[in-house]
């Protein structure tokens, strides 16, 4: 049986097979035979995390872990880093997350992308950023997670960028990685720090030692820039400008990248160091106001927007806010089961989108939808389904029960009322977005003509996650429906329990009613906005608020002009260097000199009996007097 | 002995090229490729019999020495001797040296005296690694100058003479601080002990009062400053870069400024230590000034090469933090920074050669869409725009990281400004892959001129920069410096100590 266990390392090493062979082969490879290795390898290694999530709950392993070293990465006297590889609980859950999600969307890759000539290539991206993620999720220690963490950064540039092309798309990459970089240089300087203070970056030992220590300036710093690293990568505020842009990338990269997995390596990091965030409590605070913020930001954003992709763009930086919140209020285990549940449906959310895209000759724009209830009924009700459960429909979605499990523990927290308050109407306008796009997309007239049929490599995903959506909400369900726990049990195993058990039965069916009330609020208001044919086509994003909105409340503009401008203009106007001028006035001011000099030759004899006695007079002087 | 060979090789093999080739490139090449490959194998040799770099205690030994007298009315030998530090920056010089040898082609006027020069400025720069006497050291110092001046005026273009003046001028002007620096600390050894000499480990020993300590160390540290270059002595290395032969600039970014890095990690910082640690937060500012100057420098350009050469500039800045880190984290990092970059760079010139060769500019606003042209050659450049970012899983993040990690000890606001220099070198390096290779494909003028070769040359130095990424172990271990006031032990003898 530890032969099983001694297989840890073949789950990231797998994709990363598939990359390289894509990558060096490629071009030798037949099509036919790259799905087979691309999916190929992402499946076994889901295959594998099964096996060890099965392993995991039958026979647990000795200090609730996996764990196997890889090689000896970095020793320089006191600084020692391995490459070495944990399985928890907490990892657990992300790789089956990455792995089983990231399978399904190389499958409806196989289709979506079918007609594209760069599909190799295509490929052997998607199998980095899963190899990549999954060394983020397993690292053991800080640096080698970090290396899963600028993998996922670069693998996210290069799908961004996948169609190089245009432009436009290549500059969305470059802003993603520029701007998720300005977050890790926060995350590098908080691992030089906690490395000085601890003497390593050992995650176990790391965290152990927090502990002893307790509250101090250093852990409340090492949190702020952790978190600015967090930021970063998950889309929070004032760092989210990129994930909106990023849907530049093909959609199925909007479903593995920009929402099921790598924007949650902020919240997996802020998790795994929880109890760093735990001695730092005015950091653990703001991590939930920046949640509260961004959920509410990003939220009003997505209700402006035309193109399906930035709806749900916006709706993931949304939803990540939540998760955000979630860890602030320490929530912690409510936070990753949204996390999961958000995966889930999300994946399935983009990928039936792209299905739309696809069959209507990649048009994005939802005002040119319409009507496709009828002609698309697979996509419908699948989308449908991810819908309701990003609405947060009560009892039968996963996202009911995974967000009301959030906005019940940060009541239940210290000075979370108005953080509640935030998360409901956050509710509200998340049914409220959702459905005007539903019904912009699925009902009224029909304005564009289908293309192509949904195959069954694409279609397959749909409906399994479409099962999943609904049936993973019964993972976990609040105490007033018989309180069973199997997410959170599982999960801590290493995240701290909640704080929330002692409220009362009817203090919980309250806000549970009040933040179903808001979602049936929602879809009511979207309704009779959007759902009869005579207004939708009106245009809102004429209006001044919307066209702020749309634009993503001026982030942009701001960034744009204070920083991105003046460095690039500067640097323009710079280029020859203004340190130059300085030799050149050296210079200048030597030959000035040597001109005022040339000048004394003057040829006159009586300047130069003149200077003679001038100089020995001050000659004689120095030698009596010096 | 083998030290000598090791030295004189390159420059025998010009020698031979010049007289052997005459006209006849492909000649001068495999000569010049032979002359610079079997001092390669002798180290290589060299690093694989020595079992020592594991062990902590033996690590800090020299793998080899050798004294001669020289001038001995004034004390002078003909001192070698080699070190971890000193076997790396020597690997990377006879690598390089044998990249350029085999990036000779027919486009070369004179094939055989420009191999005589690259052969020349080789051999002076081994010289310098090598020195255990710092008179020979300054010679060589002074006479890399030489072969450089005639290889910027005789093969570089556009507006040479006024480059080539330039660059002689500055770092004659740092190497005469220098020359005063040796000579003072000659007299005061002389003085105190009645000994004549210029040998690193005894002149190490000199007793000296702390001003006159930071007055010497000063005039080391403004050569290195000019050399590596450090704002604000660096305005001449782009008009060098840009004006030099591909094979030059190579040998200029690649291994000539790292004998800057080489003196500070060897001579300045270990020599004067008290001092060192004075003067350490100011030109600690100056290289964390350089490290984001020079990015935004290299971020206006519109030039290739001169984006690669400030960049280098920005990269070598860290070299300067690594040194006066003043901890075996910094020193080590900032070792194999030198290796890294140097592999880097040269995989980056070579690149821009290569699209110069295929487009007839290095304008970046003229190029575009190379990668639908070339996807191999897309993917290899990229690769080396990622090095350049500090991407991790390449050798020059295993370099910066240590780096910022050792000057966090003692300086953690330098260390934390300096990190942010990875968000500059992302944002010119980006530039660089969206503006040539992303974009819609421009009309080039395809030359019939084959880039297998030179991609061939790429994917090994990328090869060798992912297993320093992965694997950096065996060259932490060698890159250890033999810090003279450690070392008072191993007696100097005349002769073969190999």
């Amino acid at each position: 049986m530890n032969f099983v266990n001694s297989l840890l390392w073949t789950i990231p090493a797998l994709p990363l097979a598939g990359f390289i062979t894509l990558a060096l082969f490629g071009d030798r490879i037949a099509r036919r035979s790259v799905s087979r290795i691309a999916v190929g390898t992402v499946s076994l290694s889901a295959l594998l995390a099964l096996v060890f999530a099965f392993r995991f709950v039958t026979a647990p392993p000795e200090g609730q872990a996996f764990q196997q070293a890889l090689w000896s990465w970095i020793h320089v006297g006191s600084f020692s880093v391995d490459a070495a590889l944990r399985l928890d609980s907490l990892s657990m859950v992300m790789v089956l997350v990455v792995t089983v999600i990231g399978a399904l969307i190389h499958l409806y890759s196989t289709e979506y992308m079918a007609d594209d000539e760069s599909y190799t290539r295509f490929f052997a991206y998607l199998n980095l950023f899963v190899a990549a993620m999954l060394t983020l999720v397993l690292a053991d220690n800080l640096l080698f997670l970090f290396l899963g963490w600028e993998g996922v950064g670069l693998c996210s540039f290069l799908l961004i960028g996948f169609w190089y092309e245009d432009p436009k798309n290549g500059r969305a990459a470059a802003k993603a990685f520029l701007v998720t970089r300005i977050g890790d240089v926060f995350m590098l300087i908080g691992m030089l720090l906690l490395f000085w203070h601890f003497g390593t970056l050992h995650i176990q030992t790391l965290l152990g030692a927090v502990n002893t220590e307790g509250h101090s300036w250093h852990l409340t710093l090492a949190a702020l820039l952790l978190l600015g690293g967090a930021i970063g990568k998950s889309g929070q505020v004032p760092l989210q400008v990129w994930l909106p842009d990023a849907m530049a990338g093909p959609t199925p990269v909007s479903a593995l990248i920009h929402a099921a997995t790598m924007v949650t390596a902020g919240v997996y990091l802020i998790a795994r160091m929880n109890p760093i965030f735990i001695h730092a409590p005015g950091i653990q605070h703001l991590v939930a106001v920046i949640g509260a913020v961004t959920l509410l930001i990003a939220g009003l954003c997505a209700l402006a927007q035309r193109d399906i992709k930035r709806v749900l763009a916006y709706s993931t930086v949304s939803q990540i806010g939540y998760m955000f919140l979630a860890l602030g209020a320490g929530a912690w285990s409510a936070a990753m089961f949204h996390f999961f549940t958000h995966a889930i449906f999300k994946a399935l959310l983009f990928m039936a989108a792209g299905a739309i895209i696809v069959a209507l000759h990649h048009e994005q724009d939802m005002f040119k939808m319409g009507g496709l209830r009828r002609r698309m009924p697979l996509v419908f009700w699948t989308y449908l389904i991810g819908s309701l459960s990003l609405a947060a429909l009560p009892l039968v979605t996963a996202g009911f029960y995974s967000k009301d499990k959030i906005l019940f523990e940060v009541f239940t927290s210290e000075h979370g009322k108005l953080l509640w308050a935030v998360g409901v109407a956050g509710a509200f306008i998340t049914a409220l977005y959702t459905f005007r796009m539903n019904f912009l997309v699925f009902f009224g007239t029909q304005k564009s003509e289908i293309h192509k049929g949904t195959g069954l490599a694409m279609a397959l995903p749909l409906m399994l996650l479409a099962a999943g959506a609904t049936v993973v909400g019964f993972f976990e369900l609040p105490a007033v429906f018989g309180h069973f726990t199997l997410f959170s049990s599982f999960i801590e195993h290493t995240l701290p329990g909640t704080h929330g058990d002692h409220a009362s039965h009817s203090l919980e069916l309250m806000l549970m009613a009040v933040s179903t009330a808001a979602v049936f609020a929602g879809i009511a208001v979207a309704y009779f906005i959007w759902g009869s044919a005579a207004k939708k086509s009106s245009d809102v994003t004429k209006r001044p608020l919307s066209r702020l909105l749309a634009s993503g409340m001026g982030f942009d503009w701001l960034y744009e002009r204070a920083i991105v401008s003046p460095y690039s203009a500067g640097a323009r106007a710079n280029a020859a260097d203004a340190v130059n001028a300085l030799y050149t006035a050296l210079v200048s001011g030597i030959e000035a000199i040597a001109f005022s000099l040339a000048r004394t030759q003057s040829g006159r004899l009586r300047w130069y009996m003149a200077a003679i006695a001038f100089g020995a007079v001050v000659g004689i002087l120095l030698v009596v007097y010096a | 002995m083998i030290l000598v060979w090791i030295l004189v090789l390159p420059a025998a093999g010009g020698l031979a090229a010049y007289f052997a080739a005459g006209s006849n490139w492909r000649v001068a090449r495999a000569i010049l490729a032979a002359s610079m490959a079997a001092p390669l194998l002798l180290l290589v040799w060299l690093w694989g019999r020595h079992s020592g770099f594991s062990d902590a205690s033996r690590g800090t030994e020299w793998i080899g020495q050798f004294t001669i007298a020289w001038i001995p009315q004034r004390g002078i030998q003909f001192a070698l001797a080699m070190d971890g530090l000193a076997l790396l920056l020597s690997l990377l010089t006879c690598l390089v040296g044998l990249v350029v040898a085999l990036s000779l082609n027919g486009s070369h006027k004179l094939p055989g005296a420009y191999a005589l020069l690259l052969a020349l400025l080789t051999t002076a720069m081994l010289g310098v690694f090598l020195a255990s006497d710092l008179f020979l050291f300054f010679v060589s110092y002074e006479v890399m100058l030489l072969p450089a001046y005639a290889l910027l005026i005789g093969w570089g273009h556009g507006d040479t003479r006024r480059a080539a003046t330039r660059f002689f001028l500055f770092t004659q002007a740092g190497g005469l601080l220098m020359l005063v620096a040796i000579l003072g600390l000659h007299v005061a050894h002389y003085q105190a002990t009645g000994v004549q000499t210029f040998l690193y480990r005894e002149l190490s020993n000199t007793p000296l009062s702390p001003q006159v300590s930071l007055l010497f160390l000063t005039g080391f540290i403004l050569a290195f400053a000019v050399k590596l270059p450090l704002v604000p002595f660096h305005t001449w290395q782009p008009d060098t870069y840009a004006s030099a032969s591909a094979e030059t600039t190579i040998l200029f970014s690649a291994v000539m400024a790292k004998t800057a890095g080489y003196g500070l990690l060897r001579f300045a910082v270990p020599m004067f230590p008290g001092a060192a640690e004075t003067a350490a937060p100011g030109v600690m500012a100056l290289g964390v000034l350089t490290i984001l100057y020079a990015s935004w420098l290299a971020y206006g350009q519109t030039d290739l090469k001169r984006i690669v050469a400030y960049s280098s500039a920005g990269h070598l800045g860290y070299i300067v933090l690594g040194a006066f880190a003043m901890n075996d984290i910094g020193t080590r990092g900032a070792i194999v920074q030198m290796v890294c970059h140097g592999l880097s760079v040269t995989g980056l010139f070579i690149a821009v050669d290569v699209i110069e060769r295929r487009t007839g500019t290095r304008d970046i606003e003229q190029l575009g869409g190379l990668w639908k042209i070339s996807p191999r050659f897309g993917s290899l450049a990229l690769i080396l725009a990622l090095a350049t970012l500090g991407l991790p899983g390449l050798g020059n993040f295993v370099g910066e990281f240590l780096i910022l990690t050792g000057t966090y000890q003692h300086h953690p606001l330098g260390a934390a400004i300096a990190a942010f220099g990875a968000v500059l070198a992302a944002a010119y390096s980006l530039r660089i892959v969206q503006k040539v290779f992303f974009g819609p494909p421009k009309e080039v003028t395809e030359t019939s001129d084959s880039a297998a070769f030179p991609m061939t040359i790429c994917a090994v130095l990328i090869a060798a920069l992912v297993w320093i990424g992965f694997f950096p172990q065996p060259l932490l271990d060698a890159a250890r410096t033999v810090r003279a006031d450690r070392n008072e032990a191993l007696v100097a003898s005349a002769g073969e100590q190999q």
